[in-house]
């Protein structure tokens, strides 16, 4: 009898240990994501429908970092026969996600996995991400508001500086530190054949930053972080538009090139980098 | 036998903590009350957005702390002080399930917050006992964007104009001047005490008049940005002949900002010497336009919405001279528009500039070219905006 009445008591203890212990995490998620504002998917999975390719694998959802030096990933076990699909954060180490590390396990015995960033409010500017697994009635969803999670805008006559948010006026949470990058470097390279070699960070520059007048390509010349005086002597001519001059030119870089603006008495000037100066 | 009484007592107290724990939604609540605040700030956050930007407690104006006479409402929008107030005197309100919960400041103030896009302020709110949480308003109300488009920029006091684009660039400028509280909080982020004691004693919402180029420079750099060119003063100030088409090449610029055409413009009647009916009544509605001397005795109204200019810029012409940097002719470097002449000065047209050495405020350290008849000697006030490029 009391062999019976024990085990029904560590039956009920594992049971509400395990349940609770599945909310706690499932809470850890959303603590976790919603205030990060730098997020990025893996294209292959977000809203491509259930995650099950290739089967019995680690595949990476999504990547952040919480600007408090706390790099994860957000990965996946995709299902295969009986053994279904578990989710869990890992690090991100030397840009990779540990995949074979314990990590935190949000959900497990998971069906059918579908990952959604979806946009919801007036004109679609909350994003949410929302975790969608289950088959049939058993189908649940898990919506997590990315509340830091800022979207490109393209912007219009009126628009203020500021790109599309979950409320575009407020960041939630502890202020968290960005990482800029110092005066003097490019945050914006193309090179001759207008391939873009440096990708735009022209945003986390410290003090502004400034373009040059380079080469002809549509999306503007090279820029770097920093504050000048452009048109001075020695420094880079003010760029006058790509549109105004109506030039096939592949560079756009050639002594009195009338690309760049210099002071009075000045003519431009295209040096070794390159680079429309002011001489 | 003596266990039985005991174990079944521990299993209806497991059974208690259990239900307790075991009920999602009580769970879930509880917990997200406790540790976490995102579904409460996702619901509220719209609420305070629309109380930062709009300053709009339906009415109520108890923290409208300046007399209206000097200040329009627009001052309060996007203004820590604004919210501030609110606190204190616990006018913030918002709508939660349902109830509508009233939010204190939980530290002193707010934390002014520099990020290289905007500036952020911010705040540690606290409701009921011991709900925390913290909120950070950006600015969103101060800069605008310039359209892409071909622009005139007019050199030699309207005499050259050399053609130019901003097509695949985003630039924005500051709506309005930069103002007193604006540099203060600058300054003591910085903790520059040079330009502290030349605030001292200012009113918050006043033109900042008294800093040398260097330190003008610098208060745009801290934000990541620049002091507004002239170009880009005369773009924000000269309206489009075809405002329709950004590719339109009619680059004639029309003297004032509010029309294309100067002959519909009662500063072009009064400086061509042409009668204006009810002169009088329009001299109001003109003074919040163009505050010339012939507005001394009425008072500046500021952050007035009445002097926009076509992309929604203020302060375009009159007030203070404006100091801006000029790429091509450095010896046209401020706006000669300003309370130092009347309307029936040409100044007072786009594109015109004078010189400012930047050494002082006295009239030796001017040049107005022809405009330089002026009765007055020293306290110049020189203004600023700035300007950034995304």
């Amino acid at each position: 009898m009391y062999e019976v009445e024990m085990r029904s008591f560590i039956l009920f203890i594992s049971t509400f240990l395990i349940f609770a212990s599945c909310q706690e995490k499932r809470l850890n998620l959303k603590d976790e994501l919603a205030f990060v504002s730098s997020i990025k998917f893996n294209d292959s999975y977000l809203n491509k429908g259930v995650v099950n390719r290739p089967p019995r694998v680690w595949v990476e959802l999504l990547r952040y970092d919480n600007g408090q030096n706390i790099r994860k990933c957000l990965i996946f076990k995709t299902p295969y026969k009986d053994e279904k699909g578990v989710l869990k954060l890992v690090d991100l180490k030397q840009k990779k996600c540990s995949t074979f590390e314990k990590g935190e396990v949000i959900f497990d015995g998971l069906e059918e996995l579908k990952v959604q960033l979806s946009s919801k409010g007036q004109n679609g500017r909350k994003s949410y991400l929302v975790l969608r697994y289950g088959v049939g009635e058993q189908q649940q969803s898990y919506e997590i508001p990315l509340l830091n999670y800022v979207k490109r805008k393209s912007f219009q006559k009126y628009d203020n500086q500021l790109d599309i948010g979950f409320i575009d006026e407020l960041s939630f949470g502890k202020v968290l530190a960005i990482k800029t990058i110092a005066d003097g470097n490019v945050c914006y390279g193309v090179n001759s054949e207008c391939k873009v070699v440096i990708d735009n960070e022209c945003d986390k520059c410290q003090s502004g930053f400034y373009e040059v007048v380079d080469f002809n390509c549509p999306g503007g010349g090279s820029k770097f972080c920093g504050a000048i005086e452009c048109g001075k002597r020695n420094q880079p001519a003010c760029p006058r538009g790509y549109q105004i001059l109506d030039s096939k030119l592949p560079s756009l870089c050639f002594d009195g090139s009338p690309a760049g603006l210099c002071e009075a008495g000045l003519r431009t000037f295209c040096n070794e980098d390159k680079i429309l100066i002011c001489i | 036998m003596k266990k039985t009484p005991i174990l079944i007592i521990v299993l209806i107290l497991t059974a208690l903590v259990g239900y307790y724990f075991y009920n999602p939604s009580y769970f879930i609540e509880k917990k997200a009350k406790k540790t976490s605040n995102v579904d409460f700030l996702a619901e509220v956050g719209d609420e305070l957005a629309y109380i930062w930007k709009n300053a709009d407690l339906a009415g109520g104006k108890e923290c409208f702390v300046h007399t209206e006479e000097f200040v329009d409402d627009s001052f309060y929008q996007c203004n820590p002080d604004f919210i501030s107030c609110l606190l204190d005197r616990g006018l913030l309100k918002v709508t939660h399930q349902g109830q509508r919960l009233r939010l204190y400041s939980n530290i002193d103030g707010y934390h002014y917050v520099q990020r290289p896009t905007h500036r952020e302020f911010l705040f540690q709110l606290i409701y009921g006992k011991d709900n925390v949480f913290e909120v950070r308003f950006k600015d969103t109300c101060r800069e605008v964007y310039v359209p892409q488009r071909f622009y005139p920029f007019l050199l030699n006091n309207r005499d050259v104009t050399v053609e130019w684009d901003n097509f695949d660039k985003n630039i924005f400028v500051d709506k309005y001047l930069v103002r007193n509280w604006e540099a203060l909080l600058w300054a003591k982020k910085v903790k520059n005490n040079e330009v502290l004691a030349k605030l001292k004693g200012r009113l918050p919402y006043e033109y900042v008049t008294n800093l040398n180029p260097q330190e003008m420079k610098s208060y745009c750099n801290f934000q990541g940005k620049k002091i507004l060119s002239a170009r880009l003063l005369d773009a924000i100030s000269i309206h489009p002949e075809d405002i329709v088409n950004p590719k339109s090449r009619l680059f004639r610029a029309p003297y004032y900002p509010w029309s294309r055409k100067n002959s519909e413009t009662i500063l072009f009647k009064i400086q061509k010497n042409l009668s204006v009916e009810n002169l009088e009544s329009e001299k109001e509605n003109l003074c919040h336009q163009v505050y010339s001397q012939d507005c001394l005795n009425r008072k500046l109204r500021h952050y007035t919405t009445w002097n926009s200019s076509w992309l929604g810029a203020y302060d375009i012409m009159g007030g203070p001279l404006e100091y801006v940097y000029n790429e091509i002719n450095p010896r046209e470097n401020i706006k000669l528009s300003s309370v130092y002449f009347p309307w029936k000065s040409k100044v007072h047209r786009t594109g015109i500039r004078g010189y400012w050495d930047g050494e002082g405020l006295s009239k030796v350290n001017f040049d107005f070219g022809k405009f330089n008849s002026i009765n007055k000697e020293s306290d110049f006030q020189v203004a600023f905006r700035c300007m950034r490029l995304r």
